[in-house]
């Protein structure tokens, strides 16, 4: 009883749990979320209907950081009573409180939902003045330091109680998902068991939506009558559970484990709610920490505005900062289940996501598939020479065909060498080089026909980097999975100058004689451009000309460095010279002259920290009257000059 | 007089339109959009450095040239300046009117995207107390193995050097803050940088620091024998020890970011420009899981094979702040609850190229070439039980990303062309099975730094090359 204290000491705690009381248990089973709602997250007390306030049910729900909802219900659920109102945090706990009959429970499970955003949402309840509740800053910190109590408690309570459960995972979830899970419950000291036995297992989790079919599917659209409250709020929910238990009642299908476990009484979670506990139970809790209102609100708004669900009221876009995640949820659950939204790989790819699901996957990339894996253009490793990255491809012997060619055309023929040599490499299983005077003479021959290809083509990998630059010059916070899209737009149409020139250079060590195999014959030996290495004493000196290619290529950008091109071209040798050289002849011809040649200062575009806005011209930015203003202001030094002033030189 | 920040704030400097010409070839530009605190983007500090690799274009005149005795040399290297950067040092001398008063700037050595450092002559070195000049402190242990480095001492009486640190104004003061208050609770190692003195005028900061000798990496990384490899490891987890004794992880651990003078066997790690201090407020599930984590499951998961397009769920964020190539795993897997292992990790790194004779080692473009990247060593089944650890999923069907993977040993191997008659040494085997405790996918069981320090491969080194013995201060 002692954890339910801090609790009740959380205003509107109290008006909850009457409110709880004061609803049946079991609704009816209408109108089902389809794939909207979130699984069936709380079948299980429902089933178990109402213990009292301090029964074992309590267990299962999760405090929520702060809860402070207004008193007026009935006024809330006149607000709700548009039905594809979305529910919000407050409508939501509420009418699910209102929904489940086991109202602590019940209420501390729908909290658990909103646990985090709650502080959040606690912050700005405090600002509103429509609300019937005006809540005094040290009334909110001090109940946020109580709700904050309520939490440790219940981590506490439930690292004593998982150890004594034991979990089963059904056929529904991903084999990775349940390793994960595993391990994360081993942790716990709970017990996971392999084989389903109804007198050992307690909790069944499962991934099922258990949405039955005779269900409608737009329910949206379907009732337009007076509010009902399990369709607000919780009702997302609950409906979910509501159809799982239509079903379970028209088809009773015993053969169903998730049925068997409801007649074995067991508690059937879903993965969100086992991983929302664990990651409850592992959260720390700080008092200190509370979002101010201001910060959260402006955003917030703004977005809600741009829904649909604009007419909300007032109220609840204030309070709410879970809105926008339980939208965010139900727009991901329904893209999920929708297979027209979700997008599959048809190459190799890597995709590496969040396991809790809250994130989107961080890394997605796909490739094209070729026939020899190989020929394909992810980091692989190649057989190259000594010193070089062994990811790398080696482009030394380029270098040499260049010395031999003249040098301010060698680079066009190259182009169409490489479809040659691909469509040669292709019918040949081996790696042979053909005699290389035949090559030779293939290079002269479309030195004539193609005179112009541009250069840009054998720099794919700088080609993609800078593109991926400049997307993120662009867009300071763009995400990964942003990037991720803008490569896989941009895949096709690079990924084509990339093989192109996989393949020639597959074939060029071979043809100089540098044919570097080393014990690991499967590694085939192929060269990268964008690693167009000098043969001096250094090794890994193609960092130089790595550098050297992306200053060439932002001039692209803007970022022209006419002289520190020329520069720096002294300190490579000759034949990357010649190189270089020839790709600046071309970037400028495929740029039709937009460099001037003697430009001195080119404008640097970057971020500034202290005016945090972006500039063009760094030059024209650090002497603009916003910048100067900032840095001639010391205020803003304070605690650097502190810091210096303690950083003076001894003297003698 | 005393050279320190108050005064110099007080310099009657004229702010025209000429403050501070910052030359063209800063590159605050940025490579990701020059965002660099947001903790998703940027940061990714590839070029910047205090060394002369990363520097710029006019490094020819490397500090291998500079860093001889002699002061007439010096006029010989300003002369060797390209003009361009001549005038930058020119426009930057002038915009702090008394710097040159106490400092001769000779040579740019190194250009980052949040700083540029010039390599100058401290004029009044002999008005102050140095401490930080450990040249001065330990020269008399140094074994003078050839003339010209006794001529070197007898010579760096006169000419004393110190590298000039010019953090762009587009620093945010509270950045500066945390490298510079890094940089003074550091102070105290042979192997980390010190801060000499640093003021401010207006927004520009300039942090003076000791200037050390060092040779470019790519000049030795090939020749070193596993001694050498030996003492330049220790030196580095030496620095590392160090600095993660104070609670801070350093976050940018490359070659370039540790000076190193293989003729002495000592290395100094410097930057902290990413560096922070080791909290503990993450959340990564990582932090409760115990150790034991059992096999992975077999490798037929369900996988997703494909993402929702309009996925409106948040990103998951994590400070990736670190270079290409060295980062370590739960960097790459945004574990939020990173720890100083992940330094180790890039010192692994860094030692796997000593190995393999291959820089850089991983390539990595971005963060998710990278991942394939070490996904293609360590395998699917590795990977797989890393990410889950910090909480993630990870499913590829890259067919060079193998069930298993290769070991380091076998990858060592192949990058160094070996067969039958050429095996790996002894030696190398011990290098190896050292690498393999450094280059663990699980931060947990990586070893610390100080661990590192009592691995055999790091005490004992053969006693013919450790004569110039690297102190633990």
């Amino acid at each position: 009883m002692s954890r339910r204290v801090p609790l009740s000491n959380i205003q509107n705690h109290a008006q909850s749990y009457q409110l709880n009381a004061a609803i049946p248990a079991k609704r009816p089973a209408k109108s089902s979320r389809d794939a909207l709602g979130p699984p069936p997250a709380k079948k299980a007390h429902l089933d178990d209907a109402f213990h009292g306030p301090d029964q074992k049910e309590n267990r299962h729900g999760t405090p929520s950081k702060l809860r402070l909802v207004p008193k007026t219900p009935s006024r809330h659920d006149g607000v709700n009573s548009r039905r594809d109102v979305p529910p919000s945090r407050i409508a939501r706990s509420k009418a699910g409180a209102v929904a489940a009959a086991a109202a602590p429970a019940r209420r501390l499970n729908e909290k658990f939902d909103s646990r985090i955003k709650d502080r959040k949402a606690a912050a700005a309840s405090s600002q509103r003045t429509t609300s019937t509740i005006v809540i005094k800053d040290k009334h909110l910190q001090q109940a946020v330091a109580e709700n904050n109590e309520a939490i440790r408690q219940w981590q506490r309570h439930y690292r004593r109680v998982f150890p004594t459960l034991t979990f089963y995972f059904d056929d529904s979830m991903s084999e990775d998902k349940r390793a994960l899970l595993r391990i994360q419950l081993r942790d716990l000291d709970s017990t996971v068991v392999d084989k389903f036995s109804t007198g050992k297992v307690t909790h069944i989790i499962t991934a099922r939506d258990d949405i039955p079919p005779e269900l409608p599917k737009d329910h949206i659209t379907a009732g337009n009558g007076t509010i009902n409250p399990k369709l607000l709020g919780v009702g997302v929910k609950l409906d979910h559970r509501d159809s799982a238990l239509a079903k379970l009642n028209v088809y009773d299908d015993h053969k169903d484990i998730l049925v068997l476990a409801r007649l074995a009484k067991m508690k059937i979670w879903t993965t969100e709610k086992i991983e929302r506990m664990i990651s409850t139970l592992h959260e720390r809790i700080d008092d200190d920490i509370m979002p101010s209102p201001e910060k959260l609100l402006p955003s917030k708004l703004k977005q809600l505005d741009r829904t649909a669900y604009r007419k909300a009221t007032d109220e609840m876009r204030l309070q709410d900062e879970g809105l926008e995640r339980l939208l965010r949820e139900d727009k991901y659950r329904f893209s999920q289940s929708s297979s027209k939204e979700m997008y599959t790989f048809k190459g190799p790819y890597i995709m590496v996501g969040d396991a809790s699901g809250r994130y989107k996957p961080f890394i997605i990339r796909e490739f094209q598939t070729f026939r020899q894996p190989e020929d394909g253009d992810w980091p692989q490793f190649r057989s190259n020479r000594e010193g070089r990255c062994p990811f790398v491809l080696d482009p030394d012997t380029k270098r040499s065909y260049m010395r031999e060619e003249a040098e301010k055309e060698a680079a066009d023929a190259k182009a169409k060498l490489k479809e040659k040599e691909a469509a040669r490499l292709k019918a040949k299983t081996s790696m042979e080089p053909p005699p290389r005077q035949q090559s030779l003479k293939a290079k002269t021959s479309f030195l004539k026909e193609e005179p112009t290809r541009s250069l840009l083509e054998r720099k794919p990998l700088s080609s993609i980097e800078n593109k991926v630059d400049r997307d993120m010059a662009t867009a300071a916070a763009a995400t990964a999975i942003k990037k991720t899209e803008v490569r896989l737009d941009k895949l096709r149409e690079v990924q084509r100058a990339r093989q192109n020139h996989l393949v020639v250079a597959g074939y060029e060590p071979v043809a100089s004689g540098l044919n570097a195999t080393g014990p690991t014959s499967a590694v085939v030996s192929q060269a990268i451009s964008s690693n167009t290495a000098v043969a001096g004493p250094k090794a890994g000196t193609s960092r130089d000309v790595q550098r050297l290619n992306r200053r060439v290529f932002e001039k692209t950008t803007g970022g022209i460095r006419q002289t520190d091109t020329t520069a720096a071209l002294k300190a490579v040798d000759e034949e990357v010279t010649v190189e270089v050289k020839v790709e600046r002849k071309s970037l400028k011809r495929s740029r039709s002259q937009t460099v001037a040649k003697e430009v001195k200062k080119v404008p640097q575009a970057g971020y500034c920290e202290n005016c945090r806005d972006k500039y063009d011209d760094f030059e024209d930015h650090i002497v603009s009257k916003r910048h100067m203003r900032f840095a001639s202001n010391d205020d803003n030094f304070t605690e650097l000059d502190a810091l210096l002033s303690t950083l003076t030189r001894p003297c003698k | 007089m005393p050279y320190n920040g108050a005064e110099v704030q007080q310099l009657d400097v004229s702010v025209s339109d000429d403050y501070i010409e910052v030359i063209d070839d800063i590159n605050v530009k940025g490579r990701h959009g020059g965002r660099r605190n947001a903790q998703d983007s940027a940061s990714d500090s590839d070029h910047k450095s205090q060394s002369d690799q990363d520097g710029s274009d006019c490094n020819h005149n490397d500090s291998t040239y500079l860093s001889d005795d002699q002061y007439s040399e010096e006029s010989d290297g300003v002369e060797d300046i390209c003009p361009e950067v001549q005038e930058e040092i020119d426009q930057f001398m002038k915009s702090f009117h008394k710097l040159d008063f106490h400092y001769k700037i000779v040579g740019k050595t190194g250009e980052g995207t949040f700083s540029s450092v010039y390599k100058a002559i401290d004029l009044r070195y002999d008005r102050y107390i140095n401490d930080w000049d450990l040249d001065e402190r330990t020269s008399e242990f140094h074994s003078p193995r050839s003339k010209r480095q006794r001529l070197h001492h007898s010579k760096e009486k006169r000419v004393k050097y110190v590298a000039i640190k010019k953090i762009y104004v587009t620093s945010s003061p509270q950045r500066i803050h945390n490298e510079l208050e890094l940089l003074k609770d550091l102070s105290g190692s042979k192997n980390v940088v010190s801060l000499i003195t640093a003021f401010r005028h207006l927004d520009q900061v300039i942090a003076i620091m000791p200037y050390f000798r060092h040779v470019d990496f790519r000049d030795y990384f090939r020749k070193l024998e596993i001694p050498d490899i030996q003492l330049y490891m220790r030196s580095l987890f030496t620095a590392l020890k160090f600095v993660h004794a104070k609670g801070i992880l350093h976050r940018d651990i490359k070659p370039t970011n540790f000076l190193y003078d293989c003729s002495k066997g000592r290395g100094v790690l410097v930057d902290f420009g990413l560096a922070e201090r080791e909290s503990d407020d993450g959340t990564c599930s990582c932090i409760n899981s115990a150790n034991g984590f059992r096999k992975e499951s077999k490798q037929n998961s369900s996988a997703l094979g494909g993402y929702p397009k309009n996925d409106q769920r948040p990103s998951k964020r994590a400070n990736r702040a670190g270079t290409r190539g060295f980062r370590a795993p739960e960097v790459l897997f945004k574990c939020n609850a990173q720890t100083t292992k992940i330094d180790v990790w890039s010192a692994g790194v860094i030692l796997l190229t000593f190995l393999s004779k291959r820089f850089p080692f991983f390539n990595s473009p971005d963060d998710i070439d990278a991942v394939i990247e070490m996904a293609t060593v360590f395998g699917r089944v590795r990977m797989r039980v890393c990410a889950a650890l910090h909480g993630a999923t990870f499913e590829t069907a890259i067919p060079t990303i193998t069930e298993k993977g290769h070991s380091l040993g076998r990858i060592v191997e192949w990058a160094t062309a070996r067969n039958k008659d050429n095996p790996l040494t002894s030696q190398e085997k011990a290098a190896l099975e050292f690498l393999e405790a450094t280059l663990e996918l699980d931060h947990r069981k990586r070893l610390s730094a100080s661990q590192a320090l009592q691995q055999p491969f790091l005490t004992q080194i053969d006693p013919d090359v450790s004569d110039d013995e690297v102190e633990t201060i």
